[in-house]
């Protein structure tokens, strides 16, 4: 019996390793780089994938992805030093940049609290976030953690830790999405929008 | 409210099934296994949002097949909703891995909903079968799936914080074993603490509101069912030991228990307070009803709660819901029967009774009455 000669087999075994990818969509991908792409698109392909393992670190302050040390965010004079936004994920920064309503600092814990999934606070970067802290010029922390059980854990968990610095703490709002229907939000969603309402 | 339509496929025994109701009373008759509590059951799923008696919801699926749907089309004092369910399980043999797909869609008018919550309270239902004598005879588990399926159909939200409580609870056993095995983590301890907490105390705080709302009219109609004989009460135990009223201070009592036990958890790495693990118990004239109550009082303990579910429906949403009563009337004594019976026909309560003998001639008006008879899946 005859295989795929070896340097396409060792590709399909590549692709197969990533997510969501299942062995037929690995040929798949193997057969359209053979045959689809030119020279020039595959090496910028695979420079793309050595550049992201090769550029990309951790932010020591933030704890964001990042090609500079600190990242452009912590070094961009621009922005209020003073606030501190702490997501999860960078995702969520990306997601919050959008808006360009907020002008404050991020920190990025790098997940959350989920015993499940075998991570607890000390697996978070929950130190470098009370050492900036401790450099003083921070007045608010704005806790931006998704609004599952784990996010709310994580943020609660914060709160404790935090709240007795004396730093004014906030937790982003719940509630309907703008643009959207009552009619078709969701209960849960709509009982944490009625429980958070506030006065006009 | 009624259920003006039910459509089903593949469900248990029925291949294809499409049937109008009467608003007051349906009668369904046949032989044993025949489909009658089939048809009960999926009245029941639309009220539920999911399986009755927790079989597995692939086994609701007919023999030899790979899906099943129930429609049912609704009328109550808005107006008009169609409530669908499909449930879909393949098994499929791909590259020499068994695959499986399970899929379960749930619409209202068409329009897919996410979340469970949301198709609640649509279709609201009181199901009365011989089984519910576990009510008083069976585990506290059982107790405490009367409170939560009502309250669910009421009041979605107690469903949402019910799902919520069981995720945290997942998280927090994790924790615990975790800190048993000694790989740390007594550290996020205290903020599970405070998370479960917060939850366990609206859970407990809603149950005792219903309890106190159901006591009333639960001895209401215990009195009429037994001539004014015997006064029933709910005595709701937090953990299993201690009697709780509403109105008591829950925050502090959760505080206390879990300082009490927190040695105990720590060596078994399980979770050992909260609204799993609570009970009520039913007395009669101050006795307990499950150790010294005799089977007829246990029957007519049950149909009194039951009777009062319907009441209590009422005031929560303003409609009664549908009444299923499986294989009851011959249990019951005459004088029990026809009250049961003058009930149904006083209030514009849709019914659905299902019977082995023919029982039509309990009813004196025969307008809003339909009976069917049940044969092998299929209504006639």
């Amino acid at each position: 019996m005859y295989q795929y000669a070896e340097a396409l087999t060792r590709l399909i075994e590549q692709f197969a390793c990533l997510p969501g990818i299942g062995p037929k969509t690995a040929q798949r991908l193997a057969f359209y780089v053979l045959n689809n792409m030119g020279q020039q698109q595959v090496e910028a392909f695979a420079h793309a994938l050595l550049q992201v393992k090769k550029s990309i670190t951790t932010c020591p302050v933030c704890c964001n992805l990042t090609d500079l040390t600190p990242c452009r965010i912590c070094q961009d004079e621009q922005r209020d030093v003073t606030q501190i936004c702490v997501v999860e994920d960078a995702q969520a920064v990306i997601a919050i940049e959008k808006t360009r309503e907020y002008k404050g600092l991020y920190h990025v814990l790098q997940g959350c609290i989920s015993p499940l999934e075998g991570k607890g606070p000390d697996d978070l970067r929950i130190k470098e976030l009370l050492v900036r802290l401790q450099e003083g010029r921070i007045k608010e922390i704005v806790l931006a953690t998704n609004p599952d059980v784990e996010g709310e854990t994580t943020a609660l968990y914060l709160s404790k830790l935090i709240k007795p610095l004396g730093v004014m703490l906030t937790r982003i709002a719940h509630g309907v999405p703008v643009g959207g229907d009552l009619e078709y939000t969701d209960i849960a969603t709509l009982t944490r929008a009625i429980s958070g309402r506030r006065e006009v | 409210m009624y259920l003006e339509k039910l459509t089903l496929t593949n469900y248990r025994n029925y291949e294809s099934l499409n049937s109008d109701f009467s608003f007051q009373v349906n009668l369904l008759r046949g032989f044993n296994a025949q489909g009658k509590t089939n048809l009960l059951e999926a009245i029941y799923y639309l009220a539920i949002g999911k399986a009755y008696r927790s079989i597995r919801e692939d086994q609701l699926i007919k023999w030899g097949h790979h899906h099943f749907s129930i429609k049912g089309q609704v009328k109550n004092k808005i107006g008009q909703t169609n409530l669908e369910v499909f449930f879909h399980n393949q098994q499929q043999v791909k590259q020499l891995r068994r695959v499986k797909r399970v899929q379960k869609e749930i619409k209202v008018n068409g329009l897919k909903v996410g979340r469970t919550a949301d198709f609640l309270s649509n279709l609201t239902a009181v199901l009365f079968a011989p089984e519910n004598l576990s009510i008083i005879q069976g585990s506290p588990t059982e107790r405490r799936k009367l409170l939560d399926y009502d309250i669910s159909q009421v009041n979605p939200s107690y469903f949402l914080q019910l799902q919520q409580y069981q995720q945290i609870l997942k998280q927090r056993n994790h924790l615990l074993r975790k800190i048993v095995q000694g790989r740390g983590g007594l550290n996020e301890l205290e903020i599970w603490n405070l998370q479960l907490k917060n939850v366990s105390e609206s859970i407990i705080r809603k149950r005792l509101q219903v309890l106190e709302k159901l006591t009333p009219l639960t001895r209401l109609m215990q009195r009429k069912l037994t001539g004014g004989r015997e006064s029933l009460e709910f005595k709701y135990y937090f953990n299993r030991k201690k009697e709780i009223k509403n109105g008591d201070d829950l925050s502090d009592l959760l505080d206390r228990e879990i300082k009490r036990v927190r040695t105990e958890e720590l060596n078994r790495g399980i979770t050992l307070w909260g609204p799993h693990r609570d009970d009520f118990l039913l007395t009669v004239n101050g006795i307990n009803l499950k150790i010294y109550g005799s089977q007829g009082q246990h029957r007519t303990a049950v149909l009194a709660i039951k009777l009062a579910e319907l009441e209590f429906f009422k005031s929560e949403s303003g409609e009664y819901p549908l009444l299923l009563l499986d294989d009851v009337l011959s249990e019951l004594d005459q004088e029990r029967r026809e009250h049961l019976l003058q009930i149904i026909q006083s209030k514009a309560i849709q019914c659905f009774i299902t019977t082995t003998e023919d029982v039509s001639s309990f009813w004196h008006s025969k307008s809003n009455f339909a009976s069917f008879y049940v044969e092998n899946g299929v209504l006639k």
